[in-house]
């Protein structure tokens, strides 16, 4: 009689006595998995030397503050990654690229506009090249995740990836300009299991943490710090008026993109915070430290408060 | 003797709080209760490594949670009568109908000249946010007591709550002209009257901390400055070193000289 456990993080039933940890998702056994009184979940910490097994191949974790990931592809499968994220890799590793974005899209986001495609038999590593915590996130068949492309180190054989637009953009009006604005990134990464389970890694800028929004239920979240989400998740962008700064608004609230109205040129001074509001259901994923993307910076928001106001106008 | 005996309290090594015997944690400033502060010879001691999901309670009945390693987040669950203090940018994520306020925190000339944030951002309770630093390194958690001011230099503050008083002090001179640090105009000052507070510091890298003797004094790199008692006064001084070309002399050092605490951080050196 062999002992089974199911991992506290993804599900996947397994052998603590053979496997210290999840062979899906690299989660310690019997680990039991901590929220906050948030709801927020941390990634669980990947035990140094955990094995991610991936079909007949298989990925070792290395270091925690700034992770590199061993992969072992078995003679045919395959792994795809950034050019920036390779290491090494051995001679027998073939190597291929596939289009992933246009190159306007390549220039104007951070977005690889060729994704490296590597086919065993062999190993390479591959690591993002700063501090930050490591995600595994097994797929099941159909399931679809939305990553910030900054964040996904590698996809492994059966992911299908595209770009999609970032769901939140506005326009900021400065005299003769008008510029879109991208507090979540231009273009986002669309992970999708086709046929049979995958996995892919992402790595966060900082620690990685996880929230599971109930139907319907909202979040406020800073744009630039969202690592990933599920496909399920709905967002829209929100303006909060902080309290006593606006004469329009005296009370403070919250106003969402598309049915803000901000007509009123008194509103001075530094008077908004500028949010990512996700609706459930599904996981939400958040760095601690956010992404490179087009925010306000405080002398920017001083210019959206002092002549952009009335301009704005949100997607 | 047991544990269990109510008059048997664990005394801090950090702050000197006490809390019940048996925890493994301060409960006001969260620092490890199961271990001797590291002190180097010279006399700095590191800063206690806040454990992830340490939990820390102030107020009337509001708690805040670190959480994380490489770059620790703070949750804050605050009660009805609570409030807490942060800058806007460093918002992670809020409940739906926790209301932000903004506080006035003096001219904006000040803030727009130096790189310190305009907007000073006030929670009250009940609800519950977090706030991250967005930089790799370590949570310093610092008690206020009444009377106490503590001076923070330009991008370290992460959180204060509410009952603890705020002012923007100018630094004397020109002396960013002088500090090879783009930061360092300002400091920031919280300050506690008539109720203890809890003041909350991101150090990039490691911290550490050394307590002065009254006349004592000590030469600190100004990028390196963390934060310090108000009791402790400082000047800035050239160093005579040739640092350039043509016997360029540019190494500025402050000269602190207590009585108080002096807290360095080990990640923001300038290039």
């Amino acid at each position: 009689m062999s002992l089974v456990t199911a991992c506290g993080w993804c599900g996947t039933t397994f052998d603590p006595g053979a496997q210290p940890s999840c062979p899906r998702c690299g989660a310690p056994a019997g680990q039991a998995i901590e929220s906050t009184h948030g709801g927020w979940i941390e990634t669980p910490a990947l035990a140094a030397h955990t094995i991610i097994q991936m079909g007949r191949s298989s990925a070792r974790i290395e270091g925690a503050q700034n992770p590199v990931l061993f992969c072992s592809l078995a003679d045919g499968d395959q792994m795809s990654f950034g050019h920036r994220n390779l290491l090494w890799l051995d001679p027998t590793v073939r190597m291929d690229s596939v289009k992933t974005a246009s190159s306007w899209a390549a220039i104007a986001t951070e977005v690889p506009w060729r994704q490296i495609v590597a086919t065993g038999p062999g190993e390479l590593g591959l690591a993002a090249g700063r501090a930050g915590e490591l995600g595994v996130l097994p797929m099941d068949p159909g399931a679809a995740v939305v990553a910030r492309p900054p964040a996904l180190l590698a996809a492994a054989v059966g992911l299908g990836l595209g770009l999609v637009p970032a769901p939140i953009s506005y326009w900021e009006q400065d005299d003769d300009t008008t510029v879109q604005r991208f507090p979540m990134g231009r273009y986002l990464v669309r992970l999708a299991a086709s046929s049979a389970p995958s996995v892919a890694f992402v790595v966060a800028r900082g620690d990685l943490n996880v929230r599971r929004l109930g139907i319907d239920e909202p979040l406020l979240v800073h744009p630039a710090s969202v690592a990933w989400y599920d496909e399920s998740v709905r967002w829209r962008g929100s303006v909060e008026l902080l309290r006593g700064r606006s004469a329009a608004f005296p009370l403070g609230g919250l106003a969402s993109f598309g049915s803000l109205s901000l007509g009123s040129r008194s509103w001075t001074g530094p008077g908004a915070v500028l949010w990512a509001e996700a609706f459930g259901p599904g996981r939400v994923a958040v760095s601690t430290a956010a992404f490179p993307a087009s925010m306000p910076t405080v002398r920017q928001r001083f210019q959206i408060d002092k002549r952009v106001t009335s301009e704005i106008a949100w997607d | 003797m047991t544990t269990t005996d109510p008059h048997i309290r664990a005394v801090c090594q950090w702050c000197q709080a006490t809390s019940a015997a048996g925890a493994t944690a301060c409960a006001t400033c969260g620092a490890p209760l199961d271990g001797a502060p590291l002190h180097t010879v010279s006399g700095w001691r590191a800063s206690p490594k806040i454990k992830d999901h340490t939990a820390i309670r102030f107020g009337t009945g509001s708690g805040l949670a670190v959480e994380g390693d490489i770059v620790p987040s703070v949750e804050l669950a605050l009660d009805p009568s609570d409030g807490m203090m942060f800058h806007h940018h460093r918002l992670l994520w809020k409940e739906h109908h926790l209301p932000l306020t903004a506080m006035r925190t003096g001219g904006s000339m000040i803030t727009l000249m130096g790189e310190m944030s305009r907007v000073m951002l006030s929670a009250s309770g009940p609800g519950r946010l977090a706030v991250s630093h967005g930089q790799a390194g370590e949570l310093v958690v610092l008690p206020v007591r009444p009377g106490q001011a503590i001076d923070v230099g330009e991008g370290s503050f992460l959180a204060a709550n509410h009952v603890l008083g705020y002012t923007i002090e100018k630094l004397q001179g020109s002396l960013r002209s002088k500090l090879r640090s783009t930061e360092g105009f300002y400091m920031e000052r919280f300050y506690a009257t008539e109720w203890p507070g809890l003041l909350v510091l991101h150090a990039q890298g490691c911290a550490f901390e050394r307590t002065l003797a009254d006349g004592e004094h000590l030469l600190v790199d100004p990028a390196a400055f963390l934060y310090k008692d108000h009791s402790v006064s400082f000047t800035t001084e050239k160093m005579d070193v040739t640092t350039g070309v043509m016997g360029w002399k540019g190494l500025f050092m402050m000269r602190v000289v207590g009585p108080g605490r002096v807290g360095i951080e080990s990640g923001s050196m300038a290039d």
